[in-house]
């Protein structure tokens, strides 16, 4: 498991979902359990990159083991 | 060249459709009509819209319509010429009247095909026909249901196949198609590669001829050897090109034979977020949700209920392809390689002129499609028919022998129509098409039945004679031709140059008929030398 900070987006696309946008430029989606009132946050995730496929379709798929809100 | 006649055509097998008082209990009607019933959909119960289990006499209509209880009863099967159809949200399809999918529910299918819909599942939500959805199956782990626990699947499987002229919801682009749900993401809206790939190889297996792919990722090898093998055995594969907003094709739709799909708004401009990419192989609507009403919208699931949702994504922008593959593989329109031209031919060139990155070959046109299908089909047809009157005029048969021969076609199309299943010119279907009869019956008429009534007529008519001989020889001729248009599709010779062939005749024989109806007059219907 590994460490990825960025802003926490609700993304419109097909039905919705979550992104992570990192300064870097990279933009991760997001599987896993993601709380809404996180949204448009700057958080870190605890989390694996996958080998998996879904319709968002904005980066790579990062899924999410815990997600916590960047406080300073 | 050719008259582009659209008149009404049917969509779906006649089907009354009774609207009851809202309120209505089933059981109650039943009891009160006497009539077993069911609901278009268990949904739909508020509204009170039921279909009769089986047919009714015209008794029953007449007692059904005398009744209190029923508000209107129909046979919600009839497009309307050129109106539209009368889905009530259909004026919000910008979508759909941008690409003329009207041209495309005039025709008049052929064939019943299968899309694929490999995605979150499919949900049989009211603005689906009872017959749309096959069973499906799911690859995901921990869903044993094929049925949509995000909304995504179904709202894809309804740009392709929802019910469309049924005065409820929306409209689609291919009605008659069936809808296979293979269900590979999650509710969440993910799958890993092995799903993805074995709902693929499964498809294929039940008979997809087109599969539908609103989902990508890193590249999986194999999910693309999955792709390459349904592409070997002739199925046609769209996917999505991507939602980065950036230059980047996501997998499979970079496989070589996918058509990969970006996404346009309703200002013909790429979709902000849509990927792009040399893959890019055509556009279509996948919307723009911040314009007003830019939207995709289709029914689909909404929690355990179901609603009008508008969506957007390139996921949006690939049904609309492989309905549109759908619909010209129903049409009999050629092979899956010669359907992927028309397609490309047929699309609108936006942005760069010629094929782009960001559009492909442009943004897709079914009504410029279909328009190429009818032109193709109609040239050959009538480039056969026409060189097999040159010949008869040309050898100076006479009008017996004509008729002699004539009536073999008659009887050849006759029996060769329902056995080989031969082609119609496309615009003459709608011609052909609108006595409501079916069968051996139908047949007869479409070969037979016209031009021995052209020529009957015009016997007692001597000056009309020749014509009318004409006339009902190039009409068998036509069917004649049919049989060379079924095997050419599968030869080497189908091609460009055979247009061009066909049009020289054309030209040809027309000049022969004219310069034949200056010296033609005797009253023994000879043709003089």
């Amino acid at each position: 498991m590994e460490k990825y900070q960025g802003k926490l987006t609700r993304v419109d696309i097909g039905a919705g979902g979550w992104q992570l946008r990192t300064k870097s430029g990279t933009t991760y989606d997001l599987e896993g359990d993601i709380p809404p009132h996180l949204a448009g946050k700057q958080v870190v995730i605890v989390g694996e990159q996958m080998e998996s496929f879904g319709f968002m379709m904005g980066g790579p798929v990062l899924a999410v083991n815990s997600i916590q809100e960047l406080t300073d | 060249m050719f008259n582009w006649i659209i008149l009404p055509s049917q969509l779906l097998a006649a089907q009354p459709v009774i609207d009851f008082v809202d309120g209505s209990e089933l059981a109650d009607l039943q009891q009160e009509l006497q009539i077993e019933l069911e609901w278009v959909h268990p949904n739909t119960a508020d509204e009170a819209l039921a279909y009769p289990k089986s047919a009714l006499t015209d008794a029953d209509r007449k007692r059904l319509q005398a009744s209190p209880l029923v508000e209107v009863l129909e046979d919600s099967i009839e497009v309307q010429a050129f109106g539209g159809v009368n889905d009530p949200l259909y004026e919000k399809q910008w979508n759909l009247h941008l690409i003329e999918a009207e041209i495309g529910w005039a025709t008049n299918p052929q064939k019943e095909v299968t899309v694929a819909v490999i995605d979150t599942g499919v949900t049989a939500v009211p603005d689906f026909h009872n017959e749309t959805i096959l069973p499906g199956i799911s690859f995901v782990k921990g869903e044993k249901t094929s049925a949509d626990l995000n909304g995504h699947g179904t709202h894809v499987a309804g740009t392709i196949a929802q019910y469309t002229n049924n005065k409820f919801g929306v409209a689609s682009i291919a009605p008659h198609a069936k809808i296979l749900p293979i269900k590979v993401l999650s509710k969440r809206g993910f799958g890993r590669s092995e799903w993805v790939a074995a709902g693929i190889d499964e498809a294929v297996d039940r008979g997809a001829q087109v599969l539908n792919l609103s989902l990508g990722g890193s590249p999986s090898k194999i999910i693309e050897n999955a792709v390459v093998k349904a592409l070997k055995s002739g199925v046609i594969v769209v996917a999505a090109a991507g939602n980065s907003g950036r230059e980047g094709v996501a997998s499979p739709a970079t496989v070589p034979g996918v058509i990969a799909v970006s996404a346009t708004d309703p200002k013909d401009l790429l979709s902000p977020y849509s990927s792009w990419g040399k893959e890019v192989s055509i556009a279509a609507p996948g919307g723009d949700k911040s314009q007003p009403g830019g939207g995709i919208i289709q029914d689909t699931i909404d929690g355990t209920d179901h609603a009008f949702k508008e969506f957007q994504g390139t996921s949006m922008a690939t049904p609309h392809v492989a309905a549109t593959a759908a619909l010209l593989l129903s049409l009999e329109a050629g092979k899956p390689e010669n359907i992927k031209e028309l397609i490309y031919k047929g699309a609108k060139d936006i942005g760069t002129p010629g094929r782009d990155p960001k559009y492909g070959h442009g943004r897709l046109d079914i009504g410029r499609t279909i328009k190429l299908v009818a032109a193709e089909r109609g040239l050959r047809f009538a480039g056969a028919g026409t060189l097999m009157l040159t010949m008869s005029i040309l050898a100076g048969f006479r009008f017996r022998w004509l008729l002699a021969v004539s009536s073999a076609f008659f009887a050849g199309g006759a029996f060769f129509l329902p056995v080989i299943g031969v082609h119609e010119p496309l615009y003459l279907q709608p011609i052909l098409n609108w006595l409501p009869i079916s069968g051996w019956l139908s047949v007869a008429w479409k070969s037979a039945l016209i031009p021995t009534l052209v020529i009957v007529g015009s016997i007692p008519f001597p000056r009309l004679r020749w014509l009318g001989v004409n006339v009902g020889i190039v009409w068998s001729t036509f069917f004649l031709a049919g049989l060379i248009d079924q095997q050419l599709d599968t030869s080497p010779i189908h091609g460009t140059w055979w247009l061009w062939l066909n049009l020289f005749l054309s030209v040809s024989t027309t000049l022969i008929l004219v310069s034949l109806h200056r010296t033609v007059g005797d009253d023994d219907g000879k043709i003089p030398r």
